[in-house]
């Protein structure tokens, strides 16, 4: 490691010798970061869906930002989303009250889905509902509304290009 | 917190006497530090030698299986997101980080942590104070990454800077800590329920047949498969089912929790 910093090492553990992980603080690594004066850094939304992504047409698929918020920062940022179902819809034929990044919202068949994706760009963090339909049998719309998700979002002071 | 190590309160708090969510910074903390992060773009063309046509090999050579995460950016639109979980690739081994590149992508971005799946941990949940204080730019730490300007306002020129707070590892459970599982089929489990009411961030890995650790996905079919459940009390039973991938299966239920600072509560309608 360099020759300048803080290292706190671990209790029975010298720090001029430990080991990697037998350190609690070594400056050797930069330490993940949330800016904690910055309002978009750690997110609790409650998205609710009154209205109902178009359905698209038949064997094609369709996408659409159903909530997005300007992450402020001039790069794209690393970001976390964890995803749980409050209000299913009710067309809803799995359990899934929870996922990272993405959820299936709602499904009738394999290819007959709504789907959440939570995703950025250098300039928003976008909340994509994809909407597939097929002509296979069974297949059906797979309205969402009335249904309620929260997510949780992480938006790191990280850029995806260092 | 121990005995030793460094507190930053917050001001107008006594950091010998304040609660962890009076502190801007503790050094007891169990934060994630990242030991590598690496970006390739336009991989299929851009001649890196981590990239051998199919996979990208990024030499982490941390001696032990670490905690990481892999970010893609589609070409048109220009769009990013966290590498699914649960899928086939990336995966671990204690040398490197691989991730197959099946498609073409603009940009994939890997970022390996210090900290190792192979060795369980706990850590006791301490609550927030559910507000923020207002930042006081007089008061605190910060170290900066050598070669950048101790008095810049840009956060990423950071290794530590009290402005600043990282999610915290909550446990690490592994194999030694499974059980037999209710779903049957010579499957084991590896459960977790705090009495913290509120999800937390769950990640599940395990060895495979071919010695590499893979990420396993959310009420998957097939084996490492996570599944959270919320529980009538508010709390979530946090399960990783395993089966028996390799001779020597190895596995790791990672829990982490929020950072010690309140979110944004947001209400929004579509």
């Amino acid at each position: 490691m360099a020759d300048y910093g803080i290292k706190i090492s671990a209790p029975g553990y010298d720090a001029r010798t430990a080991e990697n992980l037998q350190l609690l603080l070594n400056m050797k690594y930069p330490i993940a970061k949330l800016d904690t004066t910055n309002g978009v850094s750690f997110r609790d939304i409650t998205l609710t869906f009154v209205n109902d992504p178009p359905e698209p047409a038949l064997d094609t698929s369709n996408s659409l930002t159903v909530y997005s918020f300007a992450h402020g920062y001039n790069y794209v940022p690393q970001m976390w989303s964890m995803i749980t179902m409050i209000t299913p819809p009710a067309s809803r034929t799995i359990l899934e009250p929870y996922n990272q990044d993405y959820m299936t919202l709602a499904q009738t068949t394999f290819a007959d889905i709504a789907m959440l994706y939570i995703r950025a760009d250098a300039t928003n963090i976008n909340y994509i509902v994809d909407k597939s339909r097929s002509s296979l049998p069974g297949n059906g719309p797979n309205p969402l509304a009335p249904c309620v998700i929260k997510v949780r979002t992480y938006v790191f002071v990280q850029d995806i290009t260092s | 917190m121990a005995d030793y190590g460094i507190k930053i309160s917050q001001p107008f708090y006594d950091a010998t006497k304040s609660a962890d969510a009076n502190l801007l910074f503790s050094s007891s903390w169990p934060t994630m530090p990242i030991a590598i992060e690496k970006t390739y773009t336009n991989i299929l063309y851009s001649g890196d030698t981590d990239f051998d046509g199919t996979t990208i090999t990024l030499n982490h050579n941390l001696g032990f299986v670490p905690f990481y995460s892999v970010w893609t950016t589609t070409f048109s639109p220009r769009l990013t997101s966290r590498f699914p979980p649960g899928s086939f690739s990336p995966t671990a081994d204690a040398t490197n980080i691989y991730t197959d590149v099946s498609n073409a992508l603009y940009q994939i971005h890997v970022t390996v942590y210090n900290i190792s799946l192979e060795t369980s941990v706990e850590y006791p949940f301490i609550k927030t104070s559910g507000t923020t204080a207002p930042y006081d730019n007089d008061f605190g730490i910060k170290i900066v990454k050598e070669g950048k300007d101790i008095s810049s306002t840009d956060m990423r020129d950071f290794i530590l800077h009290s402005r600043c707070q990282s999610p915290q590892v909550l446990t690490i459970k592994t194999e030694a800590d499974a059980v037999t599982s209710s779903l049957g089929g010579g499957t084991r489990d590896i459960l977790y329920t705090p009495t913290v009411q509120t999800p937390l961030w769950a990640f599940g890995f395990a060895k495979n047949v071919f010695g590499k650790w893979r990420g396993s996905g959310y009420y998957a079919q097939s084996y490492p498969r996570l599944f959270v459940t919320p529980n009538t009390d508010g709390t979530y039973t946090y399960k990783l089912n395993i089966g028996s991938e390799a001779a020597n299966p190895k596995a790791a239920l990672v829990i982490l929790r929020d950072p010690m600072f309140a979110s944004n509560i947001i209400q929004a309608t579509y």
